[in-house]
């Protein structure tokens, strides 16, 4: 697959690629030193071919310009950590300490999860191969996805093949923050994922929970469907894999007590999203 | 100069001499970038004087790109105008180990230039009102505007060099600002063979121009 991110340099170079395929290619650049130099080089090469065109502007812009930065400030340097070797795993940039995967660690099993042989929520380093290769067969929607996970660094096989099924979903949800969040579900995986880049904590003692149901007509659940999911904190980055999705036609959570709940208190309810 | 001579050295771009192309008195890549490196890095410090004449000696590069992607006068010099805030803000994150300033401007300039002009396209589905006779006159005027360049020998040798399908899949995505998909569209080839037109066309000119390494 990276054959095909690599044949994208010359394009690139001249603005070619559309957004979701640019965002594609500067997630593989850091990891390859012989597209960076060819993109180096590209750029000095359509600089000058740039001199075909060259075309004083108008003399009025000069003042308009040189008025318009006396409002704004220059930037200081970036202190920049040391860049990534080829191949080497790179943390989100936002993420200024090791990428805490408290929840598995910390948290005792709940007895929820031990009756339920589902993969618990993890919190991953976002997915960088996964973009790619999601973006090579999903086009659009890995720009969703890859907004919705920032910047990515590398993901278990699994992942990658979740985000790279064929009949791949995103659903976008509005989080009660304002922020959001979507569920990535495969039907022929029978896999889905939320991801969120940002989750507040929930109160002390406190968890979310994810929820399948089914609705009827008027768009309610029906009663007996409301199966309860993952228990999962807070955080940043957030990712929580589950399986089963057979005769699910939504997904909710609520803020549950941290051991999880058999049924929806109804406390907080969100995210509720019909698939 | 002097102290930070031989640091700039190590940093730019190192450029082919050609035997023929020094008709003009014109200062090389090599000095030219050495000037707008050191007026950037005031710029970074606040020095509006030192912005000016980076300014000056950039402006018709930079709005030749958006004037040409953009096509509507007004947007070029909004984009124009963008960009060179944008470089006063960011001056200080200029990194000569990727490029000389001219070609970190340009393509700044560039993207501006050509995520406006496909804002705007979604709306007007620029790709149905541009119908091939207006392409062949985006090539025209394109490499009509060699003819008045002549000082520029280097890049009239290196376009010269290219084969006509490199040329135009070159010239309609950078000058015309169209993805690969619509340059594919519009010379009605797969998009494999367009990708690999434009690189080999980008390859030809770098290797003609000596902006390799």
């Amino acid at each position: 697959m990276s054959h095909d991110v690599h044949a994208d340099v010359g394009a690139y170079a001249v603005g070619a690629l559309n957004a979701s395929a640019r965002e594609v290619f500067e997630a593989h650049l850091p990891h390859c030193p012989q597209c960076t130099r060819e993109v180096t080089e590209f750029a000095e090469t359509t600089a000058e071919l740039a001199r075909l065109t060259e075309t004083p502007p108008p003399p009025e812009l000069r003042a308009a310009v040189l008025g318009a930065v006396r409002s704004v400030r220059p930037l200081p340097p970036e202190t920049e950590p040391a860049p990534a070797t080829p191949g080497e795993v790179t943390a989100p940039r936002w993420t200024a300490g090791p990428v805490d995967e408290p929840s598995e660690a910390e948290a005792p099993e709940d007895e929820l999860a031990a009756r339920r042989p589902r993969r618990r929520g993890r919190l991953l380093p976002a997915l960088v191969a996964a973009a790619v290769v999601v973006a090579l067969t999903l086009g659009g929607w890995a720009a969703v996805l890859r907004q919705q996970l920032d910047e990515a660094a590398v993901v278990a096989a699994e992942e990658s093949e979740l985000l790279a099924a064929p009949d791949l979903r995103v659903v976008t949800i509005e989080l009660p923050d304002g922020g959001r969040a979507s569920y990535a579900l495969s039907r022929e995986q029978d896999r889905v994922m939320l991801a969120a880049p940002t989750l507040p904590d929930p109160p002390e003692g406190r968890a979310y929970q994810l929820w399948t149901m089914q609705l009827d007509e008027a768009g309610e659940p029906v009663a007996g469907t409301v199966e309860p999911h993952d228990v999962f904190a807070g955080g940043r980055d957030i990712r929580v894999f589950f399986d089963g999705l057979r005769g699910t036609d939504a997904f909710a959570i609520t803020v549950e007590d941290e051991t999880g709940a058999t049924t929806p208190t109804m406390s907080t309810i969100f995210g509720i999203a019909p698939v | 100069m002097g102290a930070g001579e031989e640091e700039r050295h190590d940093n730019v771009l190192p450029m082919r001499s050609p035997a023929s192309a020094g008709e003009g008195e014109a200062p090389s890549r090599t000095e030219r970038n050495e000037r707008l490196v050191e007026l950037l890095r005031r710029s970074a410090r606040g020095h509006e004087d030192a912005f000016a004449e980076l300014y000056d000696l950039t402006s018709a590069r930079v709005h030749g790109i958006t004037v040409r992607v953009l096509r509507s006068p007004d947007h070029a010099a909004e984009v124009t105008q963008e960009v060179y805030v944008e470089v006063w803000r960011t001056a200080a994150r200029y990194d000569p180990a990727r490029g000389s300033v001219l070609a970190w401007m340009c393509t700044m300039a560039h993207r501006r230039a050509v995520d406006r002009v496909r804002s705007v396209q979604s709306s007007h589905q620029r790709e149905h009102d541009y119908g091939v006779a207006d392409q062949r006159r985006e090539v025209d005027t394109v490499w009509g505007g060699v003819e008045q360049h002549l000082e520029e020998a280097q890049v009239r040798r290196g376009l010269e060099s290219l084969t006509e399908i490199q040329r135009e899949a070159l010239t309609l995505a950078f000058f015309g600002g169209y993805t690969h998909r619509e340059v594919a569209g519009l010379l009605r080839l797969p998009l494999g063979t367009v990708k690999t037109r434009i690189r080999d066309g980008l390859i030809g000119l770098r290797d003609a121009l000596g902006v390799g390494t």
